[in-house]
């Protein structure tokens, strides 16, 4: 096997950075990041992908009308065939119908809602959360940090899935939990996403504080006279938020990942909701007989999913040109 | 060296024993099920569920439940019983671990295979037709929700209901012990499931470091020397990429050894991944606690030992670590 010519691997040498030829004086870091990411295609494409499904999830009402499609919960009996089992794709249901007689698009589409909104939603809220422990655990050092460091530690030893099915299910039989502020289903499951989800950026924003607050322009600040408040969030917030967004943009996929296999176990969003996890597990006993109930979510999943990660790779390129070569 | 060692030892402990008191903060302060009312059963007088209370230990204060546990843990190795089965939590967890440990140990190798040339290849090409298709694949690879490739999987291949039944057994876990051919058949599978999300990751990281490692001086200087390129990339450059991935093979070993729920559920693979996820539904905590505590110790296991190699390899870690 030969393994590339020398020519082949000095590839990234031969075009110049992102960045060196631009005019990068005068424009602000936001107008950096837009003009390096509109150049990646691939970046764009899974964008419009990723508009389009949150318009279809938004207006999916309006879409479902029409189509001429009934909603996500009607039940249609003539659906089901003489003996009672659903029958497949036909012009009436594109994508078949479910044991009730469901409509498997009309589900579909709304269980873009769920997944959309626990993946956005849901890695904002353990952004935030890890961004501010993180923040926190950096800038006081001492207990305070040893105290995160240790309990970032452990969170990470526990078996995620298990300690996300313990808290989904302990919330969901005593009918919420936290004195009724978390109830079973949606908030339940943001949180279980935000309470495992902080760690990974908790842990990367105390690292870049500890540098960051030894850096020169802190310094400067200090002796400008201003506060510690001050210095905190004019200084040294804006400076992580490139590393967050790429942190929080590549959490995404992971946590609708998460949300849908929740919702297979059976601890997600309440049954009457579609999502695209609890149908897969409504189809997985029958996936022989009814393949069209496996399939179409999970294809959703797969194509979300997808479009998220390539967003996020984007978005990563865009924010940090140097770690591409 | 052994100061190192003992440090992390002593962190090890501390976290298992963090751990031990989050399950026990979790399972008591959030509203599960009532284990002695599952224990007792449909038509059970509040007299015996009290008496099951009593025996259970249930009406204890938190602490002292928490205190006896850790005693009987670490000084006996006494995991107790299940609320369910009455059976001892060690003999459950010792009979599920073979499934847990087949599956990840097969998997491991399989996606290692896969992911190694996939990277390598894809690294030296890079921005080629090849690169393009192999980047694709992990990218699905890693996107795809593992239950669903693993039902797509079943509905295609396997032998009773299958398109194109290939791999006969799959769906029926057969010990290694029993029948060495039929647990090959039936773990064939859930091998491949799982070995292919994995790989998927493996591929785009060793793709990435290897691409990193190849602009670095002394891959110029082993060029410069008149070493073969296959040696260049293979001895130079894929040795030093690599190291990042051997990080994340130590914990991803760990956590996989603690139970792959998805996969074991959705092949019938009677393992530790399936034994915690059925105590959760059954509230039923010894067993929960077990599980948990075997996956952290797996997990805490995996990073002392990538810890220990790593300060073996560069003596800086030692000092500082």
């Amino acid at each position: 096997m030969s393994v590339g010519t020398p020519s082949v691997l000095h590839d990234p040498f031969a075009e110049p950075p992102a960045g060196a030829t631009e005019q990068a004086y005068g424009r602000s870091p936001a107008q950096l990041f837009w003009r390096r990411f509109r150049r990646d295609r691939v970046a764009l494409a899974a964008l419009a992908v990723i508009v389009a499904l949150v318009l279809v999830a938004l207006l999916a009402p309006l879409l479902l009308k029409l189509l001429g499609l009934p909603g996500p919960n009607v039940r249609d009996a003539k659906a089901l065939d003489d003996f009672g089992a659903p029958v497949g794709p036909s012009s009436a249901h594109p994508f078949g119908v479910d044991d009730f007689g469901r409509d498997v698009f009309a589900r579909t589409v709304y269980g873009a809602r769920v997944s959309l909104f626990v993946g956005l939603v849901g890695t904002a809220i353990a952004a935030l959360l890890g961004t501010l422990l993180g923040l926190l655990a950096g800038w006081s050092r001492g207990w305070v940090d040893a105290l995160l460091v240790g309990l970032v530690d452990v969170m990470l030893a526990f078996p995620v899935l298990l300690l996300g099915l313990g808290i989904a299910s302990a919330c969901t039989l005593g009918g919420g939990c936290a004195g009724g502020l978390i109830e079973p289903g949606l908030r339940t499951v943001l949180l279980v996403v935000a309470a495992i989800g902080w760690t990974v950026i908790a842990r990367v924003v105390r690292g870049q504080v500890l540098s960051l607050r030894e850096r020169e322009f802190v310094d400067a600040a200090r002796v400008g006279g201003a506060s510690e408040l001050r210095i905190v969030t004019r200084e040294v917030l804006p400076n992580l938020v490139p590393t967050v967004i790429v942190y929080s943009s590549l959490m995404i996929p992971q946590t609708i990942l998460f949300e849908a296999a929740l919702s297979f176990l059976g601890v997600g969003v309440s049954p009457s909701t579609p999502s695209w996890g609890s149908m897969l597990a409504d189809a997985a006993p029958n996936f022989d007989t009814q393949w069209w109930y496996m399939l179409f979510p999970g294809l959703a999943l797969l194509v979300t999913v997808m479009a998220f990660n390539l967003l996020g790779d984007g978005v990563q390129d865009a924010l940090d040109p140097i770690s591409r070569q | 060296m052994i100061g190192y060692i003992a440090r992390r030892l002593l962190q090890a402990v501390v976290v298992l024993v963090a751990v031990c008191a989050l399950t026990f903060v979790l399972f008591f302060l959030l509203p599960s099920g009532d284990p002695a009312v599952l224990r007792a059963g449909r038509r059970a007088t509040p007299e015996t569920i009290a008496a099951i209370r009593a025996q259970l230990h249930l009406d204890d204060p938190v602490w002292v439940q928490f205190w006896a546990y850790l005693k009987g843990v670490f000084l006996h190795f006494d995991l107790g019983y299940s609320y369910y089965s009455s059976e001892s939590v060690s003999s459950l967890l010792r009979s599920r671990l073979p499934a847990t440990l087949s599956l990840t140990l097969g998997a491991v190798v399989l996606w290692l295979a896969i992911a190694l040339p996939i990277g390598i290849v894809s690294a030296l090409r890079r921005r080629t037709w090849v690169d393009r298709l192999l980047m694709g694949g992990a990218l699905v690879a890693i996107s795809a929700p593992v239950y669903w490739v693993g039902l797509v999987a079943l509905y295609l291949f396997s032998d009773d209901i299958g398109l194109v039944p290939l791999l006969p057994g799959a769906n029926r876990y057969v010990a290694l012990s029993d029948d060495p051919g039929a647990w090959f058949g039936a773990l064939l599978l859930p091998w491949l499931v799982l070995a292919g999300a994995f790989a998927g990751v493996y591929a785009r990281m060793l793709r990435t470091s290897l691409i990193e490692t190849m602009h670095q001086d002394f891959i110029r200087t082993a060029r410069a020397k008149g070493i073969s390129e296959r040696r260049v990339v293979l001895r130079h450059g894929v040795r030093v990429a690599i190291t990042p991935v051997v990080t994340l093979l130590g914990v991803d070993i760990g956590v996989l050894l603690g139970g792959a729920v998805l996969v074991e559920t959705v092949f019938n693979v009677p393992g530790i991944g399936t034994l915690g996820y059925d105590s959760i539904r059954y509230a039923d905590f010894p067993v929960i606690q077990g599980t948990v505590l075997l996956a952290a110790l797996f997990v805490v296991v995996a990073n002392l030992v990538v810890d220990v190699v790593y300060a073996y390899l560069d003596p800086r870690v030692r000092v500082s670590g």
